[in-house]
């Protein structure tokens, strides 16, 4: 069974990640029961300011998934969960510590869970060519720009499934630098003016609408793209989806209440 | 073996040029030799081609800050044949891939006081890290990346100064307007990353806050 991770980091906008996701699996009839009781995820800008409290937190969800694999719906919580298991196989001091208080806390530490992203289900459980053969709504007529950040984290599954689905992938310069939101309390001002040279890029390469599977890049280019349009001087209005919006949509739903997409600031024209 | 490179490279002269533009060269080179072996036949071919050559000379290959003493042989398996050469700061490009690096050495002095003049070679190292970042162009006081990869360096090596050091990096120009340049630098690099985190942890720690930005920030990881 999978648990779905749905604590998600700027869940207060993003929630349409998560509402989505639950969707798309039960529409490819994909069993799974939601992480229950996880803590919520605080991301690398978290580590940054309390390396402990992080790896704590994510020990604590990984340890509550038990046997279960932890799907994830977005980069951020993938990348927190995978980067502690990391961390604290390596450093056995620091593991040490964060299992004691785990356990002082009454939770049977475990670090040896499956982190898996949404893409890594579609990708390898339901794989391209299948999905190419449920598609009810072909996105060829749309071209997509994918925002990948500057996290190193490369996620080459996510063009193979917007081909599969028949959209049409267009690159930007901009696609891996940073969307600003890791600097955004200190200088929302700056922070805006990365996100904006993004927007206006993928924009100005004729993207219909952008995919980034991070919330915290949603948090920046849907949530700030008002305030950002007003940094740059230029109307931009420029949809931002995770994936599985899009497939959900190709696979034939056009509920936005169901997808999600109603949450969204910046409305969805396409349907 | 010997390898043919098809290079695009960024010429530029302040003094005469209003707009850089990219000039094709085609060269044949040993895959052992390094970068700079291959900007020297660059400069043979060309008259008055500005590159770096001191000990951290690096220049800008395919988007990415490669110092000029990376091997060819690692440059193919990365990036192919095809190379873009540019400087590392397009903006401050003075002959061709030649720079006005004034700003990157003056931010050396924020710390100079805290530490011995031979140590300014080790703060030289991370000119990549400095120029990787997109806040030194649009924040011109911003402290900058080489100068928190040193610090780290600094508190390692003169820890009786850490306090010190990490009050001057609290500061709201400094370490908070960091961003990720890990995919920047080639080959990729996690160092400054790991260094930055431990920076703003102790920073965030300390019982005194350095600033208020500092006492939000406690105030924050405190709910975590």
């Amino acid at each position: 069974m999978y648990k779905i991770f749905e604590n998600i980091i700027e869940k207060e906008v993003a929630n349409s990640y998560v509402i989505g996701a639950k969707e798309l699996l039960k529409e490819l009839g994909i069993e799974f029961e939601v992480l229950n009781g996880a803590k919520k995820d605080i991301g690398t800008e978290g580590k940054g300011l309390n390396e402990e409290a992080f790896l704590y937190n994510c020990a604590y969800n990984l340890s509550l998934a038990k046997e279960h694999e932890i799907v994830c719906v977005e980069d951020s919580s993938y990348i927190s969960l995978n980067f502690t298991k990391m961390i604290l196989l390596e450093d056995d001091g620091l593991r040490l510590k964060i299992f004691e208080k785990l356990k002082k806390d009454g939770v049977e530490p475990c670090l040896d869970i499956k982190v898996l992203h949404i893409c890594d289900l579609l990708y390898d459980l339901i794989s391209v060519e299948k999905l190419s053969t449920l598609v009810k709504n072909s996105f060829k007529d749309f071209k997509v720009g994918i925002f990948e950040g500057n996290k190193t984290l490369s996620n080459k599954k996510t063009k193979k499934i917007l081909e599969s689905i028949g959209a049409r992938v267009v690159s930007f310069d901009s696609s891996d630098q940073s969307d600003g939101y890791e600097i955004f309390m200190a200088s929302k001002q700056i922070a805006q003016k990365l996100a904006g040279k993004i927007l206006l890029d993928a924009f100005d390469n004729a993207a219909d609408f952008v995919i980034a599977n991070d919330t915290r890049s949603f948090f920046m280019f849907d949530s700030r793209q008002n305030s950002i349009e007003r940094v740059v001087g230029r109307e931009i209005n420029l949809p931002i989806y995770s994936i599985s919006h899009i497939v959900l949509m190709a696979l034939g739903c056009v509920d936005k209440e169901k997808l999600g997409v109603n949450l969204h600031k910046v409305k969805t024209t396409m349907i | 073996m010997e390898c043919k490179f098809s290079l695009e490279v960024f010429r530029f002269n302040c003094e005469t040029d209003y707009l850089p533009y990219y000039k094709v060269h085609k060269i044949k080179i040993d895959r052992d030799k390094s970068v700079a072996d291959l900007l020297e036949l660059v400069a043979q071919e060309e008259l008055n081609f500005g590159y770096p050559k001191d000990e951290f000379a690096a220049i800008k290959i395919n988007n990415s800050l490669v110092f000029t003493s990376t091997k060819l042989e690692e440059i193919i398996d990365s990036f192919g044949v095809e190379l873009i050469f540019e400087p590392i700061s397009t903006r401050r490009a003075t002959k061709d891939l030649e720079i006005n690096r004034d700003d990157f050495e003056n931010k050396f002095n924020v710390l100079e006081e805290f530490v011995s003049s031979k140590d300014k070679k080790n703060y030289l190292s991370y000119i990549r890290e400095y120029y990787s970042s997109p806040i030194v162009d649009l924040e011109e006081e911003y402290l900058g990346d080489a100068l928190f990869a040193f610090a780290y360096d600094m508190i390692i090596k003169y820890p009786n100064k850490k306090n010190k050091i990490l009050d001057t990096i609290a500061q709201e120009i400094g370490v908070w307007l960091h961003v990720n340049i890990s995919n920047r630098l080639y080959p990729i690099n996690f160092d400054l990353e790991r260094k930055v985190d431990f920076l703003k942890n102790e920073i965030v720690k300390r019982d005194i806050p350095a600033n208020k930005f500092v006492a939000k920030l406690q105030e924050i990881s405190s709910g975590f």
